[in-house]
């Protein structure tokens, strides 16, 4: 108990404030993420103690999924991907007048789902995390392969481009000294380069640079704001949220199970809580004409999804989605073990990072109630001057992880890759998975075998390692069902016509 | 307007290209005499092995809808724009060291906002002096870190 007193420094709470603000900025504009903030801004934690670097990331995480809803709300064009469904109820709601109404009720649905995810994560982070401490190294591999399985998910247009990239990731992440051997690999001879790729050097320049390329198409113009909005603040009844108590306990455990399961998100909890929502009302044909419920089903659902998110990352090691990756190179990088270790050795972070996601929430409540009319306006800085910012930030924050230029070449070798790569409609999260879990893959999988003496049947004589294997291939392979049994139901439905 | 747009082809050719060459300095890694079957080569054989066959068969498959379809082309205007960003940022990590991080970085920030098409002459000057001297001063005392 003292200890979390101790975390509850001025510095940890200003970064906390200012994490929320820079993620609802980022997630408010259209084009720019989540992830894409927590990745510009990782560098800059390098000199951070470690609980105050996770109370600016988790700031800006938070911040960022629920800062998608201001513009969904204001100008029907969601930030996010997570806030797709809130452009139903908020938008209309909205044009009758109540613009702050739908962001009032947006701001605290997404701090009931935060928090209540995040007390499902203190309740069940510390027991699977016991549970993992069985994990030997084949079991390790297991985990790291069903990590990599969520490749199939997340690859949307081609799987295929999907297995290739992170396959790429795998082998970027292999430049440098063999983790067994100690012998370099594909370093050319390069000092620099056999100290291997720095993972946030890469991380900005696949998610930085190569948006700020992106940005650069289509005459520069980019996204801006150019309507006069000014929210004009109202009463709020905050009776609403006990008259739709189900909906709201519904929601949050819709996004908290969403997050926990690797390759979903909240763009996917909040379309499925909107649906429950739809489903579950005593009046459907309300909803998508600006009724209280439908941004309290998507809101609280894709808050939810935050504390979901980070069950598996913190007690396995293993990323769900891109921004929790990101999240795991920011462990990473403050030189924290991931896995069950961080709660035997460093229980102290983990029981910073329960709070400081409450802290986020918290000003994230506040933010999205008091500092509303601020956002707006940051919303109308044009492209052409935030986009060279976030450049300038990029390169810098590649630098600075360890005052290399050859990180900054790093950052941008990949991110001029990345850009030409999504070109050609390569998916640049499964490079990332393959960077975050490539090492870890590699030598459980050597060890494994050294251990069996080159017998493969080491991964399957074990039971945990069989059942995670068995989850990974279901997890792969998930896609592909969805799809086959979607287009028999379609043959049925036209067979029957 | 559209065109026929090879570029999609180009780039799976050069990630196939890429697969190939990676498993080739591969098999070029020497291998310590006292290592058993298992060694730093194992993992990278299977795993470019696996990018080959994935590239080869998008590269096929990439060539026959590059055939078939019309895909929208970037205009030369943006593709120029894109390119002098590039160049832009590689001249930048080449002087960043020479020139400092202040006096290299608001020649950046001049030159990306102009690329970027703004043409505020104050906001451009006034972003470009303010922000890399604020950065400097945030790294030096706030985060005690060292920038050139």
């Amino acid at each position: 108990m003292e200890y979390i007193f101790s975390i509850f420094t001025i510095t940890n709470i200003c970064m906390s404030f200012l994490g929320t603000v820079i993620g609802i900025i980022f997630g408010a504009l259209p084009g720019l993420t989540a992830t894409m903030g927590v990745a510009v801004f990782l560098p800059f934690t390098f000199g951070m103690e470690s609980v105050t670097a996770f109370a600016f990331l988790l700031g800006i995480y938070c911040g960022g999924v629920f800062g998608g809803s201001i513009t969904a709300i204001l100008i029907k064009t969601p930030g996010t991907a997570a806030s797709a469904a809130t452009v139903l109820d908020g938008y209309p709601m909205a044009q009758n007048g109540h613009g702050y109404r739908a962001l009032s009720i947006a701001a605290i649905a997404s701090f009931i789902g935060g928090i209540f995810s995040c007390l499902i994560l203190i309740l069940f982070a510390p027991v699977l995390a016991k549970f993992a401490l069985e994990f030997g190294a084949p079991e390790y591999f297991a985990v790291g392969i069903f990590g990599m399985s969520i490749v199939s998910s997340i690859s949307s247009k081609s799987v295929l481009k999907g297995i290739f990239m992170a396959c790429l990731g795998l082998m970027v992440g292999m430049i440098g000294m063999d983790p067994i051997d100690g012998t370099a690999r594909f370093t050319f001879g390069s000092v620099d380069a056999s100290a291997g790729v720095n993972l946030v050097a890469a991380l900005v320049g696949l998610f930085g640079l190569s948006e700020v390329l992106t940005k650069l198409e289509g005459g520069a113009a980019g996204f801006r704001v150019d309507q006069n909005i000014h929210v004009k603040r109202e009463k709020l009844d905050l009776s609403l949220y006990l008259k739709n108590w189900w909906c709201v306990l519904r929601s949050a455990v819709i996004g908290t199970i969403v997050g926990i399961i690797p390759a979903t998100g909240p763009g996917i909890a909040s379309w499925l809580s909107y649906n429950e929502a739809r489903r579950g009302s005593k009046h459907p044909e309300k909803l998508g004409t600006g009724v209280d419920e439908g941004i309290i089903a998507s809101e609280t659902a894709n808050n939810a999804v935050t504390g979901g998110a980070l069950i598996p990352l913190l007690t396995l090691g293993i990323p769900g989605d891109p921004v929790t990756a990101v999240l795991m190179g920011a462990l990473l990088m403050q030189g924290l073990p991931t896995g069950a270790a961080l709660f035997t050795q460093n229980a102290d972070v983990a029981t910073g990072i329960y709070v400081m996601l409450f802290i986020a929430n918290i000003f994230m409540l506040l933010c999205g109630l008091l500092l509303i009319n601020v956002f707006v306006k940051v919303l109308k800085v044009p492209t052409s001057v935030l986009m060279p910012c976030v450049m300038v930030f990029t390169l810098l924050g590649s630098y600075c992880i360890r005052g290399n230029v050859f990180d900054v070449k790093v950052a941008l070798v990949l991110g001029v890759a990345a850009y030409l790569l999504e070109k050609a409609e390569y998916p640049i999260p499964p490079m990332l998975l393959g960077l975050v879990l490539g090492s870890m893959i590699e030598s459980n999988f050597r060890r494994s075998l050294l251990l069996s003496k080159g017998s493969c049947m080491i991964f399957f004589t074990r039971p945990i390692c069989v059942v995670l294997l068995a989850i990974a291939v279901f997890t792969f392979l998930f896609p592909f069902i969805r799809k086959w049994i979607a287009s028999a139901k379609k043959r049925r439905a036209s067979e029957t016509k | 307007m559209t065109k026929r747009s090879p570029a999609r082809f180009v780039i799976t050719l050069g990630a196939f290209a890429l697969s190939v060459a990676w498993a080739i300095l591969t098999s070029q890694l020497k291998v310590s005499s006292g290592s058993s079957g298992v060694n730093l080569k194992t993992f990278p054989t299977i795993i470019t092995g696996i990018m080959i066959v994935c590239s080869g068969i998008v590269c096929v498959k990439d060539f026959l809808e590059a055939r078939r379809s019309e895909s929208s082309a970037l205009s030369v205007k943006d593709i120029a724009r894109v390119v002098a960003l590039i160049l832009l940022m590689a001249a930048y990590t080449l002087c960043l060291e020479a020139l400092g991080f202040v006096i290299s970085t608001a020649v950046l920030m001049v030159a990306a906002m102009f690329i970027y098409g703004n043409k505020n002459k104050l906001v451009i000057f006034a972003v470009s002096i303010l922000l890399p001297v604020a950065l400097k001063l945030l790294f030096q005392y706030g985060l005690k870190i060292l920038l050139p």
